[in-house]
């Protein structure tokens, strides 16, 4: 009897595979990659849990918009191992890159102990990301951004440059989302990619940098926008980050006393700028340094326009400003608010989410965005605004565009040029690809109107909703510090009206955010953690002087409805 | 009685039949596997000449980027030029590895004399360079490891039973494993900022 269950066990063992025990003495981490849809995996707990799901969305993004698996491992230790052995075998462990239409995957390792990164790259991606630019993007933003603490800029400006990258690639006829040539390999990765050191938290405990006395005047303020531009510009080529010089607006001191950049943005920042014609537009203390027909996705590097005040001693760089109502970085910018000093400088453009169309003579709005103007032969890819004509329609992100009302559509701005043929309540058709088959929407044309529609959180049927839409608050001249939910609008008879929201209120708290800042991105997370008829408090200031804390029932959006 | 002999005679033929069968049974799967990791050496070398090609590929420009800050080290920059000629040159196995050999001692070397030369490392073309240099070793060690492990695979095939019995009817005999010495000892450059 004792025998046979000897027998029995002995023959178990031969059907058990042993590899995952090996492995896990060998390097001492999880053999398989976690399941689910994740991305970013800290096994020391240093990273805070905000920043790994906010890595773990814009992995989910890579991986839709650019069939690439951009995985973050953050480890105690490499155990005796060198980073390099480490990263390729957990690359092949974990199969980086499995899902993707070859071996489409990007490591980012970083062991805590030895204070060491290295970034491996996929087979397939060796040609986009090259070891020269993976050596430069450790050096200039990651080892820096970690050399100050700073997780969150670590891990997005790295991911943002990343994506910039393949974008300014793609213009370049490099196709990422190609099949790539080593789909048969068994392996993911060859050791391609580069390592650095990193010393955690060090820059904080240096002294700032110090403009050298003679420049201090050279970098101070300008007797013209175009030459304080001109100056800031050459602030970043030389690398400068000493933010106390008189080319800054006293709000971008302040600013800059809690925002670092790193010398990978600076360069970034400098290297767009070059060789591009900007025009300046005035008016009273106010400057705006655009590039001519400045849309938002009209170049494959981020180009914003750039704000500058008048004070005393002159035109100074509005960069408090610009950070308050425009996102910018990676491939585009766009509005976060358009109520701001700086708008009459936008007075000829109708402001929506992906796009600033340039106003000649539009009377009509069909709301249709050009992603990165990609077009692959057969036609634009296209997304609908969010609350537009088109979406109401119908149309879908990727679906490819044909034609309207039967004209093909090959050129930039070519629909929008059409809208000038037609007035709101017209009916065109819109004819597109979508799964190889070819489908026709009859799209009715409303009337052209900016909305601050940037953030589409409530995307369908059924999701929290509140009524709100947010414009643009001072922040640094008041008592809050830092609030990006300045009330512009409540919709008539939404949850926020309901609530007692009005106009100009701002909300200075919502559940999960941090005392004295408030961000959009609090908003958002608090709406991905909520549910329609569930209650929560937020604090507002109202006429900046009385507080009061509202209780908002949060309803449930169905099409048609505006606000956030 | 005869019937009985026919009988056994049928029955003989039957055994021998399934012992031929049985053997091929075992045998053809094993000589599959002999090809098929026969080829995937083949495959992996393959792999590896290509890295070591990149990483030859990468030298005129390192030595006419050495060249303007670091002219008069001229011994230095024409072994590794004469390296780099004489993995051109290499044609069978054993004359490409000891000219792999070379270059890394070359580059070693070259790399000891960018020490004393700060200019030089801070040049932001040297140091996309040495991105890609270090990269490009570290490509090599990667795949040296995967070409050994795979020689290692067929060896292990080719001298334990069954499979040394059907290597040695079809003439599969144990491959080298190379760069076996040469990474205990390596002299590969470590890339330093």
């Amino acid at each position: 009897m004792h025998k046979k269950i000897i027998i029995i066990f002995l023959f178990t063992l031969l059907f058990i595979d042993f590899t995952p025990f090996c492995f896990a003495k060998e390097i001492g981490i999880i053999s398989k990659r976690p399941q689910g849809d994740k991305y970013c995996f800290d096994f020391t707990g240093v990273v805070p849990a905000k920043i790994v799901d906010d890595v773990n969305d814009e992995g989910a993004g890579l991986k839709k918009a650019l069939d690439i698996d951009f995985v973050i491992a953050v480890i105690p230790s490499l155990e005796g191992n060198a980073i390099t052995e480490y990263a390729a075998d957990l690359f092949s462990k974990w199969q980086i890159g499995k899902d993707t239409q070859g071996k489409k995957g990007i490591l980012i390792l970083i062991a805590m102990k030895e204070q060491q990164i290295k970034i491996e790259t996929g087979y397939d991606l060796e040609k986009v990301y090259t070891d020269a630019y993976i050596g430069q993007v450790e050096r200039e933003m990651l080892k820096e951004f970690l050399e100050q603490a700073d997780w969150e800029r670590g891990f997005l400006a790295t991911i943002e440059n990343f994506v910039e990258r393949a974008y300014r690639m793609q213009k370049k006829g490099v196709d990422i989302k190609e099949a790539g040539s080593m789909q048969g390999s068994d392996y993911y990765s060859g050791g391609a990619g580069a390592k650095t050191v990193f010393d955690f938290g060090a820059a904080l405990k240096k002294p700032l940098p110090q403009t050298p006395r003679e420049l201090r005047d050279y970098f101070g303020a300008q007797p013209t926008p175009a030459l304080a531009f001109q100056r800031y510009m050459e602030f970043d080529a030389r690398d400068m980050n000493d933010y106390t010089v008189d080319l800054f607006s006293d709000a971008s001191k302040e600013f800059f006393s809690h925002w670092r950049t790193s010398s990978g943005q600076r360069r970034a920042e400098a290297e767009a700028s070059s060789g591009k014609t900007y025009i300046a537009k005035v008016k009273d203390k106010f400057a705006v340094l655009m590039a001519p027909a400045n849309t938002s996705i009209n170049e494959f590097i981020c180009q914003p326009p750039y704000f500058f005040i008048r004070s005393e001693k002159g035109w100074q760089i509005d960069i408090n400003s610009m950070g308050r109502s425009l996102i910018f970085g990676g491939p585009s910018w766009h509005f976060l608010s358009t109520a701001h000093p700086y708008m009459f400088a936008f007075k000829e453009y109708l402001i929506k989410m992906n796009r600033c169309y340039p106003l000649n003579g539009q009377k009509a709005f069909l709301g249709l965005t050009y992603p990165l103007w990609d077009n692959q032969g057969g036609g634009f890819k296209i997304s609908p605004e969010w609350d537009s004509p088109t979406k109401r329609a119908g149309i879908e992100d990727d679906d490819i565009l044909i034609s309207i009302d039967g004209e093909k559509i090959t050129k930039e701005y070519q629909d929008w040029e059409m809208m000038k043929r037609y007035k709101p309540g017209d009916v065109v058709d819109v004819a597109v690809m979508r799964n190889g088959k070819k489908i026709n929407f009859k799209v009715v044309l409303e009337e052209v109107k900016t909305y601050l529609d940037e953030f589409p959180y409530v995307r369908k049927e059924g999701d929290p909703w509140t009524g709100f839409y947010f414009g643009y608050s001072q922040p640094y001249e008041r008592d809050i510090e830092d609030v990006q939910l300045s009330v512009l609008e409540v919709v008539e008879n939404s949850p926020a009206d309901r609530a007692g929201f009005k106009a100009g209120d701002l909300i200075y708290y919502v559940p999960g955010s941090q005392d004295k800042h408030v961000g959009f991105s609090d908003y958002k997370n608090l709406l991905k953690r909520v549910k329609p008829t569930d209650k929560v408090k937020l604090k507002v200031l109202r006429n900046l002087k009385d507080r009061l804390e509202l209780i908002l029932e949060i309803g449930s959006y169905s099409q048609g409805k505006e606000g956030f | 009685m005869k019937g009985l002999v026919m009988g056994s005679g049928v029955v003989i033929l039957v055994v021998i039949c399934v012992v031929i069968l049985v053997i091929l049974a075992i045998a053809i799967p094993i000589y599959n596997t002999l090809v098929s990791k026969h080829e995937a050496i083949a495959a992996k070398w393959a792999q590896v000449e290509n890295q070591l090609q990149r990483r030859a590929d990468l030298i005129p420009n390192l030595v006419n980027t050495v060249k303007g800050y670091a002219a008069h080290e001229k011994t230095v920059l024409e072994n590794i030029t004469a390296a780099r000629s004489q993995w051109g040159t290499a044609k069978t196995l054993d004359e490409k590895v000891a000219a792999a050999g070379a270059m890394d001692s070359a580059l070693a070397r070259l790399l000891l004399v960018v020490e004393n030369y700060p200019d030089l490392k801070a040049n932001q073309t040297f140091l996309a360079l040495m991105d890609e240099l270090s990269g490009t070793e570290n490509r090599i060690a990667v795949e040296r490891m995967r070409y050994n492990e795979a020689v290692r695979d067929y060896n292990i095939t080719v001298r334990m039973f069954p499979g040394n019995v059907i290597a040695g009817m079809f003439g599969y005999k144990p491959a080298a494993e190379y760069f076996k010495a040469e990474e205990k000892a390596r002299t590969v450059p470590e890339v330093k900022f």
